[in-house]
């Protein structure tokens, strides 16, 4: 039932003969089967560079752009700013937004930007710029977001909702020399599924992706999978969960865990499993 | 004469083969960056009493105002809607993602309260309207479907940096139907109003009630 077909509903709440209830009941149903008119799509914001990955050493000063189209017909007013943010468990890609320079891996104080106000025409783009400057020492990742928000009109309408929309470039500025350490521990079972801990040792935000694949005694394997990216700042602790999609006949079996950290960098973790004669799952050991 | 002619043609086609053994093989790469976009349109649906949707009528493009304008009371509920009884409306956002393959820039959505509330009054917009998630299937040119997305039915203010659920909008596409509350409380006379979302009544203090729904897209 449609948003429309609910309002209705509540509409009829207020109606009190029973039989204009009755109609009115009648052709919601017949609403309920049939549709609601389409509109025309109008793209609006269109950011070209959603990430910034930058590798620094101490001192280091770089300079970049940034290109922002302005995909409909009318004028955009558009205010260009700085918040901090932070992956928030379980770690899976949601993060939180926090006031430039208050999350204590902030780069709020190495980026400056330019213009911070403009407006683009109709199928217009302007380009940002942007510096950041690297203290004379960087131990561990700094992160943030430029956003682009379009700024509304003022309006005098009462009771009314305005609609802010925004697009961003996450900023990751690490060390060039990473400390790129993690552990996959805590292994136990949960329901049909293996979980793990994927602990973020080094000094930078993490994402690994981690594949999967389930050996018989005999070297063969059963089945692949993987499992959905994590997102993992330093010194935080995520889940892993590997689901058995098939249920495994008697037996002892390894569980091979692959967390691929990029740019070659991988985490392996080897499980025992075994599989008693009642389909009981336990875990017979687990070794890097 | 023939046979010269032969072994100069074999040559030619030796050496030939020969050039072609040692062409230079070129990689040739191209890497399109991740995006972010937010792709919208804000249409204004009208229902009447008869129980029809009386128009759906998309906004200009940049809208980005959704007046309830100045409400009307009903006597026999003691509640304010958005116009009279005999036709009222809500708004409906259209979203898309807009990304890059694997990296769609997935949209959130959190809203503000802007409003200075009068002495007395706790509640603002955000406790008096909802939002219902639906997903919307293409039929023709000038007609869709629409299903609302089960759990995706928020009252105003609890939406802070709700994740719009596109996966439940797989084979179609997002809307977002924002509206004022009504009091329903019966789910047999439909879809209620989102869990802690009450109507204006004359309880409220006049007053002008606003607030921000900022949509934000960003890439993991």
């Amino acid at each position: 039932m449609s948003y429309a077909q609910s309002k209705l509903l509540r509409i009829g709440i207020f109606l009190k003969e029973g039989l204009v209830y009755m109609i009115f009941r009648i052709i919601l149903l017949a609403l309920c089967a049939g549709g609601i008119l389409t509109p025309e799509a109008h793209a609006q914001l269109f950011l070209e560079n959603a990430k910034v990955s930058l590798s620094v050493s101490g001192g280091e000063r770089i300079n970049g752009s940034l290109l922002i189209h302005n995909t409909s017909s009318v004028v955009m007013s558009m205010r260009v700013y700085w918040e901090d943010f932070e992956y928030k468990s379980p770690y899976d890609g949601t993060k939180n937004f926090l006031p430039a320079g208050t999350a204590p891996r902030s780069a709020s104080q190495w980026v400056a930007f330019k213009p911070q106000v403009f407006t683009i025409p109709a199928f217009g783009q302007q380009s940002v710029d942007y510096t950041v400057s690297v203290p004379s020492q960087i131990e561990e990742g700094h992160y943030g977001v430029l956003f682009f928000e379009r700024t509304p009109s003022p309006s005098e309408n009462p009771h009314e909702i305005t609609i802010v929309t925004r697009v961003g470039s996450l900023f990751f500025i690490e060390p060039s020399i990473k400390n790129k350490k993690a552990v996959i521990q805590d292994i136990g079972l949960q329901g049909n599924s293996i979980i793990a801990s994927f602990v973020n040792q080094g000094n930078i935000t993490l994402i690994p992706h981690t594949t999967y694949y389930i050996m018989q005694n005999d070297g063969m394997v059963l089945y692949r999978g993987d499992s959905k990216n994590l997102y993992v700042p330093a010194g935080a602790t995520a889940k892993i969960e590997i689901p058995l999609k098939k249920k495994l006949s008697q037996g002892h079996y390894t569980v091979v865990l692959n967390s691929d950290l990029d740019e070659g960098d991988v985490v392996v973790k080897e499980i025992g499993l075994v599989v008693d004669a009642s389909g009981q799952l336990s875990i017979e050991s687990s070794k890097d | 004469m023939n046979k010269k002619i032969i072994l100069v043609l074999g040559a030619i086609c030796m050496l030939g083969q020969v050039t072609i053994a040692q062409a230079t093989n070129f990689t040739v790469s191209a890497s399109v960056p991740q995006a972010s976009a937010i792709t919208m349109t804000v249409s204004k649906v009208t229902v009447n009493l008869a129980g029809s949707v009386t128009s759906f009528v998309a906004q200009p493009a940049g809208t980005t105002a959704l007046p309830f304008g100045t409400l009307t009371l009903n006597t026999a509920t003691g509640t304010y809607l958005d116009g009279p009884a005999s036709a009222t409306y809500y708004w409906a956002i259209d979203l898309t993602p807009n990304g890059s393959g694997a990296g769609v820039a997935q949209p959130t959505v959190t809203y503000t309260e802007t409003s200075v509330l009068p002495t007395g009054q706790t509640a603002g917009l955000g406790q008096r309207a909802g939002v219902q998630f639906a997903k919307v299937v293409y039929v023709t040119s000038s007609t869709s479907n629409e299903t609302p997305i089960s759990g995706q039915h928020y009252m105003l203010s609890n939406l802070s940096g709700v994740t719009v659920p596109y996966t439940g909008a797989i084979g179609g596409w997002m809307r977002m139907d924002v509206g004022l509350c009504t009091g329903n409380t019966s789910s047999a006379n439909g879809v209620t109003d989102p869990t802690g979302c009450a109507p204006f009544t004359t309880s409220d203090l006049p007053a002008t009630y606003s607030g921000t729904l900022a949509v934000t897209a960003l890439v993991d």
